[in-house]
């Protein structure tokens, strides 16, 4: 994610006052894509879990870097796997 | 006629009689209001993500059928009546191709299929919440 730009300020104290260059991002390519995904079916409770945060939201895209066709259909298998009690719609106090 | 996909929780205290009766009435509506069963399947006992109706867990089942909307009405309005059913949704099957075998009503019986492992918390991926200003 866009931190770790600590060590590289650290490493030259001089630039003090530049603004900290910007890496460029690797492209994130969309999981579903990449296995060719036509459906996200909601009982599977793992790969949905997999982009919930641990509060119980849908992960946004621009940190997973689903695509927007496979975001929609990961969104509708989430909120059908909340109602019928596979992942929790909030949780409000974890670890 | 479309493909359907109901999924039920039974409450926890229904034993294994109560399971089997509470299946084969659901066959039982799905055929006699014209739709065909392809598949019943059961998950066990399982923990639920929250209570509903202060239950903690429940029986999951899912019912895979063919029929048209009037299947489904009464199929819903049946369960909703039901006090032994915590929740359930009915949903189109996607992932039905239409020509599965129609099973006879009488001798349809749940298949038991666990899923394949309980997601371990190490297992999900934390993206963190509370980062948020960083973007």
């Amino acid at each position: 994610m866009a931190r770790g730009g600590g060590r590289d300020t650290k490493r030259d104290p001089k630039k003090k006052g530049e603004k900290r260059e910007k890496r460029p991002m690797r492209k994130k390519k969309c999981k579903f894509c990449l296995d060719r995904v036509t459906y996200i079916d909601y009982k599977d409770e793992r790969r949905v879990r997999r982009f919930m945060t641990d509060r119980g939201k849908i992960t946004p895209r621009r940190i997973t870097g689903t695509c927007a066709k496979h975001q929609r259909m990961l969104a509708a298998a989430v909120k059908r796997a909340r109602l019928i009690a596979l992942v929790p719609y909030v949780r409000e106090y974890y670890r | 006629m479309r493909s359907y996909e109901c999924a039920v929780i039974v409450h926890p205290a229904v034993h294994e009689d109560g399971l089997r009766a509470s299946t084969a009435k659901y066959v039982e509506v799905i055929a006699k209001s014209g739709g065909e069963i392809t598949k019943v399947e059961t998950w066990g006992k399982r923990r639920l993500s929250y209570e509903i109706m202060k239950q903690p867990e429940g029986h999951y089942f899912f019912f895979r059928f063919r029929g048209a909307t009037s299947v489904v009405d009464e199929l819903g309005r049946q369960m909703r009546i039901d006090e032994n059913i915590l929740r359930h949704m009915i949903v189109r099957d996607e992932l039905a191709e239409g020509n599965e075998p129609a099973l006879e009503p009488a001798t349809v019986e749940a298949t038991m299929r666990q899923p394949e492992r309980e997601p371990h918390r190490e297992e999900v991926e934390h993206h963190g919440e509370g980062r948020r200003e960083r973007y």
